[in-house]
């Protein structure tokens, strides 16, 4: 089956600085595909690049076997790409209630985007008046991942789920995130952090100063980590 | 985890369509420097047009022809300023965005010592 996302020899970054040099990613449909690097690697450039944010300067973005470079991140996301980005992507001025008003663009109705939303994350009806940016970074999280099931998408980005939470909040997102993809809901995650994600991964990359130097299952990827992210790893 | 079926799913195909249906056009990875090519152009024209209606009205009488040599004139000076001050944009926002860079280098390095790494 083809892949529904891949990336061939991706090079991209911010206008004359090339971040990536040269990526290659697979992701199977239905796949939970964990990214991890240290800071810096390029994961969250990756990303970017993934979600129509950045156009990649070499390489091709395929999309369910479509050579997408340089289509628009809104025509994507009305596709049904959904990125939940790097510190939740959620307006923080606005309630919880009216963030979720703003998850009702892909043609879902408010009553159904409170019903997913507070059904999974029950914290959240009881804050629902509450400004979003007075909430706990956990909260956040949760609603940021609230649009995720909102807008019911195919191609799932989450970028860096764990930053800045406590390990329980990080568990119970993450059990989120594996019933988001036994829905068969493809999910690209990026970590830092490896152990939050390598427990709900079918397939694991580490990234490396723009490149990808390893993939594999998630076993052996855990195994390599310290040595890759201290520079022994030579593949 | 992984997605045996052979059939995919209702959702799957609508996304497959959709993404079929979209325009693609390439995209640019570094539109500056696209800008700043016609920027140069731009500054390079206007000034040679400038300097063409300058020296063919030093040469002639007046005339009817001297409020046309006088336009062409005025419009390869407005040339020159748009293409300047494009370049000069363009040009910034290079600048800034490897200063930005060295910033942010800069900044980690500091972070690194002061946690001890």
């Amino acid at each position: 089956m083809t892949p529904i996302l891949e990336l061939s020899n991706i090079r991209g970054g911010y206008g004359t600085i090339d971040v990536l040099h040269g990526v290659n990613l697979k992701l199977e449909a239905g796949q939970v595909h964990a990214l991890l690097g240290p800071n810096g690697a390029g994961k969250t450039t990756t990303l970017g690049i993934c979600s129509g944010q950045i156009v990649p300067s070499g390489g091709q973005l395929l999309i369910s076997g479509r050579e997408v470079n340089g289509v628009g991140s809104d025509s994507l996301a009305r596709a049904g790409v959904c990125l939940v980005p790097e510190g939740r992507g959620i307006f923080p001025n606005l309630t919880v209630t009216e963030n979720l008003r703003m998850f009702t663009h892909a043609g879902t109705s408010m009553s159904e985007v409170q019903d997913k939303a507070f059904s999974q994350f029950p914290r959240l009806k009881e804050r629902r008046k509450q400004i979003a940016g007075t909430m706990s970074g956990g909260e956040q999280q949760m609603l940021a991942m609230s649009r995720a099931l909102a807008v019911n998408p195919s191609l799932l980005l989450l970028d860096e789920l764990s930053m800045g939470l406590a390990p329980l909040i990080v568990e119970e997102l993450y059990e989120r995130v594996a019933e988001l993809a036994a829905d068969g809901i493809s999910i690209l995650v990026v970590e830092q952090f490896a152990q939050a994600v390598l427990g709900v991964s079918t397939v694991a990359s580490i990234m490396l100063h723009g490149r990808i130097t390893r993939t594999g299952p998630p076993a052996e990827i855990a195994e390599e980590l310290t040595e890759a992210y201290l520079g022994g790893t030579t593949h | 985890m992984s997605n045996t079926e052979t059939t995919p799913s209702a959702r799957l195909q609508e996304f497959q369509g959709e993404v079929d249906a979209m325009k693609v056009d390439g995209g640019k990875a570094n539109p500056e420097r696209t800008w700043l090519i016609l920027g140069s152009l731009l500054m390079i024209a206007g000034i040679v047009l400038s300097l063409v209606a300058w020296l063919t009205l030093q040469g002639s009488g007046k005339g009817a022809k001297t409020e046309d040599l006088v336009a062409m004139g005025n419009f390869g000076l407005v040339l020159a300023v748009v293409g300047a001050a494009l370049f000069i944009v363009m040009s910034l926002r290079r600048y800034f965005r490897f200063w930005l860079v060295r910033l942010i280098f800069e900044q980690r390095e500091a972070a690194d010592r002061i946690a001890g790494k």
